[in-house]
């Protein structure tokens, strides 16, 4: 999605100061500035444009409750990267690693008027429509500016050759139609990262029928306790990505740089078994960070890197009901490839991976299948 | 001098002072004026609506940081927000936008690659 213009991105509809109630409060009361000039700089001192990233004085001013509830939010606060980073031995009390944390992980961070006035920073920022307010947040712009190719584009069949989400394209469900949890959006009083959310959404809480006897042959107890949903469902191949370094260059411009990212579709062992997360088996993606990903800023910042593994538990967003992994017992038996197996797994990252590495002998085998 | 009172007006004259006693013991028990308390909403400071009291919270305006910090118990009843038609002014002359627009820096580092 090309940025906004930059008069575009300011640009204030007249429907917003008619209608939004929030624009009875006039805009200096939000975001500050001089009110007694039209001088552009002049009347723009002081001004503060996130005025979300405050919801104390702002938006807490009338939604008490919400504001409140954003000081442990996951999207506000990243929860997510910190218990990650930590897990990796990364540690926030030194200002070497907290400096490369800030100046490269924290353009995630998002607060209320990033979903309900304005478009992402990753979109390049600017008023969603016109300074509006959406209740909802836009599944596109908003959900999908941040959360892009690796759901946006699985979910809308964005990557050539995989359809689109059987959720979208038939049912045309919007983000919030599954992730009505108010964890995610506005408290994170769970911690953690979203796979600790106990009530992030689950496949059977709308598919409440899915049981042994429901009638499908591939539902016995067998396969529903050991395989997630989306190792049979998942409609192909997603995004993995790989190898993001992070730096300043000689303009003093942060940067990452990432390999190419690649299609995968890899079925491995469950690093995540909980309650909630039972299965055996589960889809994996590999995602960017490695060893040398704060190496710019000093040595071994990431001193336990392999605590946790490169190739982690996924819930791609491209789910069918008929597959090419589930039209036949023997499309996934025996299927090696399938598999995330030693050999797709970079040698300095084995250590990290060792809990999610299928080895063959562990490979489902084929089964005798009756028909042609 | 006759001082007799009307018999038509007898049978009134214990009520009449059964009322009159009440109403100097009311006057007599009631609170003085410096002791008198406004009723709730009244006064000089109010309560945010009905929610419970909030923590007040400070992020950084890059994001990350949070400092929490205990709010005052009151908030002071706000005087009428500042007048905001020179910014109205502005932000709705799309052509005027264009022309004070001013391109930001180059922010991409040629450095940079890769998918976010």
């Amino acid at each position: 999605m090309p940025p906004l213009e930059v008069w575009q991105k300011v640009l204030v509809k007249e429907k917003f100061l008619d209608t939004d109630i929030h624009a009875e409060v006039g805009c200096i009361t939000c975001h500050g500035g001089q009110p007694d000039t039209d001088d552009k700089d002049n009347a723009h001192e002081g001004m503060v444009k996130k005025v979300g990233a405050n919801p104390a004085q702002t938006c807490g001013s009338c939604h008490v409750d919400y504001a409140k509830a954003a000081q442990t939010n996951i999207h506000r606060l990243q929860t997510g990267y910190q218990t990650v980073l930590a897990h990796r031995g990364g540690d926030f009390t030194n200002p070497t690693f907290t400096t490369a944390y800030n100046n490269h992980c924290t353009g995630c961070h998002a607060d209320c008027s990033d979903c309900h006035v304005s478009r992402p920073t990753a979109l390049g920022g600017g008023l969603l429509s016109g300074h509006l307010f959406k209740k909802t947040a836009s599944i596109w712009q908003t959900c999908g500016g941040c959360h892009s190719t690796r759901i946006a584009d699985d979910y809308k069949g964005g990557h050539e050759g995989i359809p689109p989400d059987v959720h979208w394209e038939k049912k045309g469900m919007l983000c919030s139609d599954c992730h009505d949890d108010d964890a995610s959006y506005h408290n994170g009083s769970h911690g953690g990262t979203r796979y600790e959310d106990p009530t992030a959404p689950t496949c059977t809480q709308c598919h409440e029928t899915v049981a042994p006897g429901d009638g499908i042959e591939q539902h016995d107890s067998t396969h529903l306790d050991k395989v997630a949903c989306q190792v049979c469902h998942a409609a192909g191949e997603y995004k993995s990505c790989f190898g993001c370094h992070t730096g300043i260059d000689d303009k003093g411009i942060k940067y990452f740089a990432s390999e190419p990212s690649q299609m995968t579709f890899k079925i491995g062992r469950n690093p995540v078994q909980s309650e909630r997360h039972p299965w055996k088996w589960v889809l994996l993606r590999h995602v960017p960070t490695n060893k040398d990903l704060f190496a710019y800023y000093g040595e071994d910042l990431l001193p336990d890197f392999d605590a946790l593994p490169t190739w982690k538990f996924t819930t791609p967003h491209n789910m069918r009901r008929l597959t090419p992994q589930n039209e036949r017992c023997n499309q996934c038996h025996g299927q090696i490839d399938l598999f995330l197996t030693e050999k797709d797994v970079a040698p300095d990252e084995r250590n990290a991976n060792a809990a999610v590495i299928v080895a063959p002998d562990d490979i489902p085998q084929l089964v005798e299948e009756a028909g042609p | 001098m006759n001082h007799r009172i009307p018999r038509s007006i007898k049978p009134l004259l214990w009520p009449v002072a059964g009322v009159a006693c009440m109403v100097l013991v009311v006057w007599i028990m009631r609170s003085p004026a410096w002791a008198t308390t406004l009723p709730e909403g009244e006064g000089v400071a109010m309560q945010p609506r009905s929610a419970p009291l909030m923590t007040a919270m400070d992020v950084n305006q890059e994001g990350g940081t949070t400092i929490a910090r205990n709010a005052d118990q009151t908030i002071e009843m706000q005087a009428a927000p500042p007048s905001s038609d020179n910014c109205i002014a502005c932000h709705t002359n799309k052509q005027k936008l264009k022309d004070l627009a001013e391109e930001p820096e180059e922010i991409r580092s040629e450095k940079a690659s890769g998918e976010g």
